[in-house]
């Protein structure tokens, strides 16, 4: 599964540890997301996209 | 955290190091025990001495976990659990040891003097199991299961090879407690290579 989160974060000026924050997870599972080591729950993807006031589609796309 | 601070920590000692002491430590009271150099209570005191080597340990894997990103109130409170097992494991142990060697118990209980280490290694398996229902982090919920996983494998060869090597005359006997400390020390190597692995990959 490919993800803008990368891009997303950047657009923002965020760093990976802001993001972690703001989602309430480790730096360390943003990182693994963000460079598609892993794939994150349906849950947690769904925060993501609200996060971004986006559509979860427009976040992960497939590969 | 700032860079400077993080730089610090991760060039610091490493937790395994002082893991390493203490398994160092166990194994030298064990061979002096073995072969007659020492016994009781100066293998209860030497046992007692190599367990202040998991206060730094403890403290020095919740620094490494903050520093890399990995920390979370779940890790935190495994952490302290770790160290109520460990300590709460020494003190069974010597007391067991103790109360053996100075009253001689027989019956129920010696069985029971026998059984009381074994209650502190039942709070590990429980705060093993704990900390999966509480950490909240789905990514650190399937490392430590990774790390687990490593760590059963490593275990079963190990016990399994050292079994073979026993019976075919080659090593010597190895009493089973000597499981908790080889799964702790392969759960600890596991989660070394977990997190190089993160770091290799594009970890900040």
């Amino acid at each position: 599964m490919n993800n803008r989160l990368k891009v997303l974060r950047a657009e923002r000026s965020w760093s990976q540890q802001d993001l972690a924050e703001r989602l309430g997870v480790s730096r360390q599972s943003v990182n693994a997301i963000e460079t598609g080591k892993y794939d994150p729950s349906l849950p947690l993807a769904f925060r993501v996209a609200d996060l971004f006031e986006m559509a979860i589609e427009d976040v992960f796309q497939r590969d | 955290m700032s860079g400077q601070t993080r730089a610090a920590i991760l060039a610091g000692r490493h937790p395994l190091v002082w893991g390493g002491a203490f398994g160092l430590g166990l194994a030298l009271t064990a061979w002096l025990e073995r072969t007659g150099r020492i016994d009781w209570p100066w293998n209860v005191a030497l046992i007692g001495f190599f367990s202040l080597s998991l206060v730094p340990l403890a403290l020095s894997a919740r620094n490494r976990s903050r520093a890399c990103g990995t920390a979370s109130p779940a890790l935190d409170m495994y952490n302290r659990r770790a160290m109520i097992w460990a300590f709460g494991y020494v003190a069974a142990l010597g007391l067991a040891m103790t109360a053996r060697n100075t009253w001689h118990p027989t019956g129920p209980v010696l069985w029971l003097l026998a059984l009381l280490p074994s209650l502190a290694i039942a709070y590990y398996v429980w705060s093993l199991g704990r900390y999966l229902v509480e950490e909240a982090d789905e990514y650190l919920r399937m490392r430590q299961i990774q790390a687990g996983m490593i760590a059963t494998g490593l275990l079963l060869m190990v016990a399994s090879t050292w079994g073979f090597l026993e019976t075919f005359g080659i090593a010597p006997h190895a009493e089973g407690w000597w499981s908790v400390a080889v799964f702790a020390i392969a759960q600890s190597l596991a989660g070394i290579y977990l997190t190089a692995r993160d770091q290799r990959d594009g970890g900040q």
